[in-house]
Parts: C-alpha cells; sequence; structure tokens
C-alpha cells in the first residue's frame, strides 16, 4: 500500500500500482542497497547455529572418516600415517566383511517386501474396518510398539525366543510344530530379530499408509464402484498407484533402516548367547561388524573403510531406487 | 433410461435426518433439477439413487424394481462429480476406457479391446476431446475435465444420468456455454437425469422440472416458469431469483383490512378487500425485485411501496435499488439504469396486483396473488 493525499490533505492508503518500483534496476539506491545487506545478515545470522551444529557434527565427522579410511589410525595412537588403499585391500580380503554385507542384504530383501505388505495390509484392515470412534485406539495400539526403546523390547523378545520357556515356541507346540532353536541356532536367529524389528517398526509405516490412504479421494473409489469395478481391481488400478508415493517413501525408510540395524541385533544376540552378532555371525550385519571392528577390536582405520563402503553400498541402492520411481511412481 | 420413482426417501446419520420424506417420480428421458441450498439433501438424494448411501427409508425403484439394496454398479448409473473425479494417473482413454474394461465380458478379449477402442472414439468426438485421449487430466483445461467426467459417465450407456453440480468448478463464462452443451448433450441423448445444484440459472434453464428442496423435504415439484412465477411458498420465494422475493409479513387482519397494518409503509390496491385472507390470519405479502417499479404516491391500482433508499447497485443493465421500509423492514428493487435514484431518497415504488403473492404465514404456503383473489376464494 502507498500513501496517498486525499483532497481534505489527509494522507490515506491506496493500493500500490503493479509495475517496475523507480528504484528498480542497476540504478538502486544506497538504502535499498544497505536494507538488503541487512535482510541477508539476519538471514544468516538465524541459520547459523543450526548449520554449525550440521557441520561439527556431521560433516567434519564424515570427512574426517574418510580421512582416516586412507591412513593408519588409533585413537591413542600417535603414529598415523598415510596406507593408501591398504584398508580396503584388507577389508575385501575378510570373509566376515562379505558375510556380513549378505547378511545385511538379506535382512533388507525379506525386511522391506515384509514392512510394505503388512503395514499396507494393517493400514487397509485399520481403514475399513475399524470404526472411526474406535480407530484412535487402534492406531495407538499399532503405534505404540514403535515409540518403545529397541533394548527393552529386545529383552522381552529374547524371552518370547526362549527354547525352552518362550512363548514362540509354547505357540509352535500348540499347532504341533517342531520347536525351534530361535537365537540359539544359526538358521534361526536372523529371522527372530527380523520379527522383532518388524514388530517395533511397523507401527511407523502403518500410520504412513493410513496418511496415504486418506489422501486418496473418496470419489475415485466410488467412480470405480460405479463403473463395475470389484474390490480387487480398485485397490490395484485405483489405489496402489495413488499410493506409490507413499509406498516408495516407505521402501526407501525400510531400506535405510534396514541397512542400519543395530540396537535390536546387539540386544538380542549380546550376553548369554556369545558375543553380538552370533551364533557363528549368522546375525552379523555390516553396521555390527563396524561397530565391533572399531569399539571391540580397535582398529578405527578399518572401520573407517568399511563405513565408506556403506555409504556407497547405500547412495547406489538410493539411486537405483530414484531411477525406479521416476518410472512407477506417480506424484499427483 | 429408466423410470426413476422415490417413495418416502428418508436418510438418517444417527440422530440426524438429512433427507426426510422424499416423493418424486422422474420420467423416462426426463431431465430433473434438484435444487436448494447447501445442506438440504440434495447430494445426499443424489448418492442415495446412485447406490453410494444406504437408504435408511423408503424406497427407490427404476423401471418398478425396487434397488434399495443393490450395489451401485448393478443400477447402470453415470455419475460426473462435483471434482469431476477423474483418475489422475490414467490417461484421458484409460479413463474413458475403465468402465468398459470393468465389465469386459470373458473370452474373445481382442474383439473386446477392439470395442472399447470404437466405443472411446466415439464417445470422445461426440465431447470434441479426441486430440487429448493420450493426455492426462492435470493437463486439461477445466472445460476438458468436464467433459471426460462426462464421457465416463455416458460410455457405459447408462440408464440413469447423475450430475453433481458439475459446473461450479468452472469458471462464469465457460459455466455458461458448458449449461448450454449439456442442455444440447441431453438433446441428443435422452438420458434419464438428475442434476443436483445450488445455482437456479442451471436449473432454470436446463431443467424439464425443477425440485426445490429445503431441510431434507422436498418444498416444490414444477416446471421452471412455474417456481418463479407460482412459488409454493415463502421459502422458494425467497430462495428463487436473485436477488430473492421481498417478503414483508403482516399482523392478523381484521375484516375490511384484509393485510393489517403491521408493515407500514406497504399499500395494497384498493380493491383487495374481501380477499379469502381477510378471515384473520397472518398474512405475508411478497414482490420480486423486477416487479418493483417507480410509481406515485396516489397510484391506487398498484400495490405501493414507501422507502429511503440506502444503497444504490449499478448493473450496467440496470440499478439494483436497496431501501429499508419505515417498519424497519427492507426492499430490493430492479429499476432501470438512468433513473435518478440515489442515497437518502424517499420513493414509491409500485407492482401490479398480479405479481403482488400473498402467503400465509403460519404456514409458509402461497395462498395466490392480490389479482386472483377470487379464484383462490374457491380453492382456500
Amino acid at each position: 500500500m502507498t500513501a496517498i493525499t486525499a483532497p481534505g490533505g489527509t494522507a490515506v492508503d491506496a493500493p500500490a500500482v503493479p509495475g517496475p518500483s523507480p528504484q528498480a534496476g542497476p540504478g538502486r539506491s544506497p538504502g535499498h542497497r544497505l536494507r538488503r545487506l541487512k535482510d541477508r545478515a539476519v538471514a544468516y545470522g538465524l541459520l547459523f547455529p543450526a548449520v554449525t551444529v550440521f557441520v561439527v557434527f556431521f560433516y567434519v565427522p564424515a570427512a574426517y572418516l574418510v580421512y582416516i579410511s586412507f591412513f593408519h589410525w588409533g585413537v591413542l595412537s600417535s603414529a598415523t600415517r598415510f596406507v593408501g588403499l591398504q584398508n580396503f585391500r584388507r577389508l575385501f580380503a575378510q570373509p566376515l566383511f562379505w558375510h556380513s554385507l549378505a547378511t545385511t542384504g538379506y535382512y533388507t530383501l525379506v525386511m522391506i517386501p515384509a514392512t510394505v505388505l503388512l503395514a499396507l495390509g494393517i493400514a487397509l484392515v485399520l481403514r475399513e474396518a475399524v470404526t472411526a470412534r474406535r480407530g484412535g485406539v487402534w492406531r495407538s495400539a499399532v503405534f505404540l510398539p514403535h515409540v518403545t526403546p529397541v533394548v527393552a523390547t529386545s529383552i522381552i523378545w529374547v524371552w518370547i525366543f526362549n527354547p525352552q520357556f518362550g512363548l514362540a515356541n509354547f505357540v509352535l507346540r500348540t499347532l504341533h510344530l517342531p520347536a525351534l532353536g530361535w537365537l540359539g541356532s544359526t538358521r534361526w536367529a536372523l529371522p527372530a530379530v527380523m520379527i522383532d524389528s518388524l514388530w517395533h517398526s511397523l507401527g511407523l509405516y502403518v500410520i504412513v499408509f493410513l496418511a496415504g490412504l486418506a489422501n486418496v479421494p473418496r470419489e475415485l473409489v466410488e467412480v470405480a464402484q460405479l463403473d463395475g469395478a470389484r474390490r480387487k481391481r480398485i485397490f490395484r488400478r485405483v489405489i496402489w498407484p495413488l499410493l506409490s508415493p507413499t509406498t516408495f517413501f516407505v521402501v526407501i525408510l525400510a531400506t535405510v533402516n534396514s541397512w542400519q540395524a543395530f540396537s535390536q541385533i546387539y540386544a538380542m544376540t549380546g550376553g548369554p548367547h556369545g558375543g553380538a552378532g552370533g551364533p557363528a555371525f549368522s546375525t552379523t550385519t555390516d553396521s555390527l561388524l563396524v561397530y565391533q571392528t572399531a569399539f571391540v577390536y580397535d582398529h578405527f582405520s578399518l572401520a573407517a573403510a568399511m563405513a565408506m563402503v556403506l555409504f556407497l553400498i547405500i547412495l547406489l541402492l538410493t539411486l537405483v531406487q530414484k531411477w525406479i520411481s521416476n518410472r512407477l511412481v506417480f506424484y499427483r | 433410461m429408466a423410470r426413476i420413482e422415490m417413495q418416502g426417501l428418508v436418510k438418517t446419520y444417527g440422530s440426524e435426518t438429512v433427507v426426510d420424506g422424499i416423493d418424486l417420480t422422474i420420467d423416462d428421458g426426463e431431465l430433473v433439477v434438484l435444487l436448494g441450498p447447501s445442506g438440504c439433501g440434495k447430494t445426499t438424494t443424489l448418492r442415495m439413487v446412485a447406490g453410494l448411501e444406504q437408504i435408511t427409508g423408503g424406497e427407490l425403484r427404476f423401471d418398478g424394481e425396487v434397488v434399495n439394496h443393490e450395489p451401485p454398479d448393478r443400477r447402470a448409473v453415470g455419475m460426473v462429480f462435483q471434482n469431476y473425479a477423474l483418475y489422475p494417473h490414467m490417461t484421458v482413454a484409460g479413463n474413458l476406457s475403465f468402465g468398459l474394461q470393468s465389465r469386459r465380458p470373458r473370452g474373445s478379449r481382442r474383439k473386446a479391446r477392439a470395442d472399447e477402442r470404437r466405443r472411446v472414439q466415439e464417445i470422445a468426438e461426440l465431447l470434441e476431446i479426441d486430440h487429448v485421449l493420450d493426455h492426462r487430466p492435470k493437463e486439461l483445461s477445466g472445460g476438458q475435465r468436464q467433459r471426460v467426467a462426462l464421457g465416463r459417465a455416458l460410455i457405459r450407456e447408462p440408464r440413469v444420468f447423475l450430475l453433481d453440480e458439475p459446473l461450479s468448478n468452472l469458471d462464469a463464462s465457460l459455466r455458461d456455454r458448458m449449461r448450454m452443451e449439456l442442455a444440447r448433450l441431453h438433446e441428443r441423448l435422452p438420458v434419464t437425469t438428475v442434476y443436483v445444484t445450488h445455482d437456479q440459472s442451471e436449473a432454470l434453464t436446463l431443467a424439464d422440472r425443477v425440485v426445490v428442496m429445503h431441510e431434507g423435504r422436498i418444498r416444490q415439484v414444477a416446471a421452471p416458469g412455474d417456481v418463479y412465477d407460482r412459488p409454493a411458498d415463502v421459502f422458494v420465494a425467497g430462495f428463487i431469483g436473485s436477488p430473492g422475493m421481498n417478503l414483508w409479513p403482516r399482523a392478523a387482519a381484521g375484516d375490511g383490512d384484509p393485510f393489517g397494518d403491521a408493515a407500514p409503509g406497504v399499500e395494497l390496491p384498493r380493491d383487495a378487500g374481501g380477499a379469502p385472507w381477510s378471515d384473520g390470519r397472518a398474512v405475508t405479502v411478497g414482490v420480486r425485485p423486477e416487479h418493483l417499479r417507480l410509481a406515485g404516491r396516489h397510484q391506487d391500482d398498484l400495490a405501493r411501496v414507501s422507502c429511503r433508499v440506502d444503497v444504490v447497485e449499478n448493473l450496467g443493465s440496470h440499478l439494483l435499488v436497496h431501501g429499508s421500509l419505515p417498519c424497519g423492514g427492507g426492499v430490493v428493487a430492479h429499476l432501470q439504469a438512468g433513473a435518478g435514484v440515489v442515497r437518502d431518497q424517499d420513493l414509491v415504488l409500485g407492482a401490479l396486483p398480479e405479481h403482488v403473492h400473498v402467503f400465509d404465514t403460519g404456514t409458509g404456503e402461497r395462498l395466490g396473488t392480490v389479482a386472483d383473489r377470487e379464484r383462490i376464494a374457491v380453492t382456500v
């Protein structure tokens, strides 16, 4: 609004006339430049604390990680020396590294489809079968495991998977199925961890899918009903394509969480079952191996090289997912 | 095509009654418009006809067959939603053919696909959208989207065609054009059509019959001209017309003073005495703004309204004059452009007796006009 003078001499507000301002263009007044500088200073001042925290606690350690992956380096050692690609050569020569990659890959490949299918299924059931009045209670019940501490719930799962007294084997025996060794078995330890991880993380993904489903316009489903489409076809041709951005988001989250799985494995497979990652390294994922290499065996340089490789793998996976999403995901 | 019969149709949500006993018969090929303000139950009625809402009470018949419990796809209805509800991830061709594919007969897939392609092409040509068949909805203009929605509803040759405020998302000029196109389309494809709108110009120009609804009930079913000229009650009189009819309640009248004197400033023609409403009942007098004109203070043959002008809106073709009566009520009048009316001017407006409607204040029902009081004397 611009102040103009009314016939009576009083200043009144009038709408600003669109068009070039007298100060626009290269010949801006010094006052205008000063104001812009001041605005920028305020903006950078406000950004500074957050950027500082981010740089100090994220970029500097990440850069330092890259640095030490090319050195022989220890926390207390003063004999730091450049070793080139030696850490990487040692890493690739370790069978345990390849085994941990395979374990993580297996864990991720099972977790992603299981997460998507179960979370979407539960979300559909919650949306369809639960009345609006009780919906909040059910949603809270499903989300609750996600807000409980992983370590605490993992200890409960250790009891559930106890071969002698655990609930899991009790259920199997009740169903006349053979009891399993669970966390003591090289074959079943990782599936046991997966069950815990799924139970813990599903709540979040269910809520994400519920939000996605709420964004599918009701009219589209009604039009499809009028068009004579059955439930299966409505889901496949109408709801599922519109849920693709949500599904993509869930897949990305599940992938990252799977590659970073640590706490539940550490809590469930440590203690009476031997060192974490057991038995016989059957639950040693890459995150666990990085931790053990750095903090148990004190090989920080090797762990840094390992983390570098993991970073590149996750980057590659993300790029592949992005490429796939450009073809399959529909954004409205 | 189908004849639709609604008998005592009721819809309740918990303790709230949204549609309260609708009785209506729509003939084969007829275009009926459900008209009313927001929340009057018109869309709910349409959705019950479509099968998208469970019917709480009453019966709905298509060609004499009760369809209360038939699912939407068995009713063979085509529906256009207010926001078009086009599948955003499909092309125009995909949107048009979705319904055909859903009902594709088993076997002879190749032939079915060829038939679908032919049908899509036909309907696209009819609606002049054949050049955008491979476009997605977000690449289309509002008018094109509307045509795609129409095409998708028509492609399966429905028995009943339902339109839920289909023009409300278009700008004014496009809305006028599409309204004419819809009228032409109905002439070419005379499918039984139920059209929901709150826009009376759409209702009056498109409908064979208009159904005015209020608070879940039908207030009047009549041809567009009749709804305007002979509104069934005070609500219809106030709702139809833009602005609606001027309504002035008057106190219970005594003998020789048929209209009482509760609204000073409104004088009726001198020979209006002896009318049937002089039996002591309270009446409401109504005149449409477009039937008021400048009058002399002593023109006894006219109903006269004395008022002071509050606001004059110059709409180019005419003036819309808002005035206040001495009794505190208001009056709106359409006057000729250049009538020389200014703010704070004292005016006398007049209307011919045949344009002065009389309503029973108690029931709201229309009794007639001052001019046809003899006819009313027979019927009331």
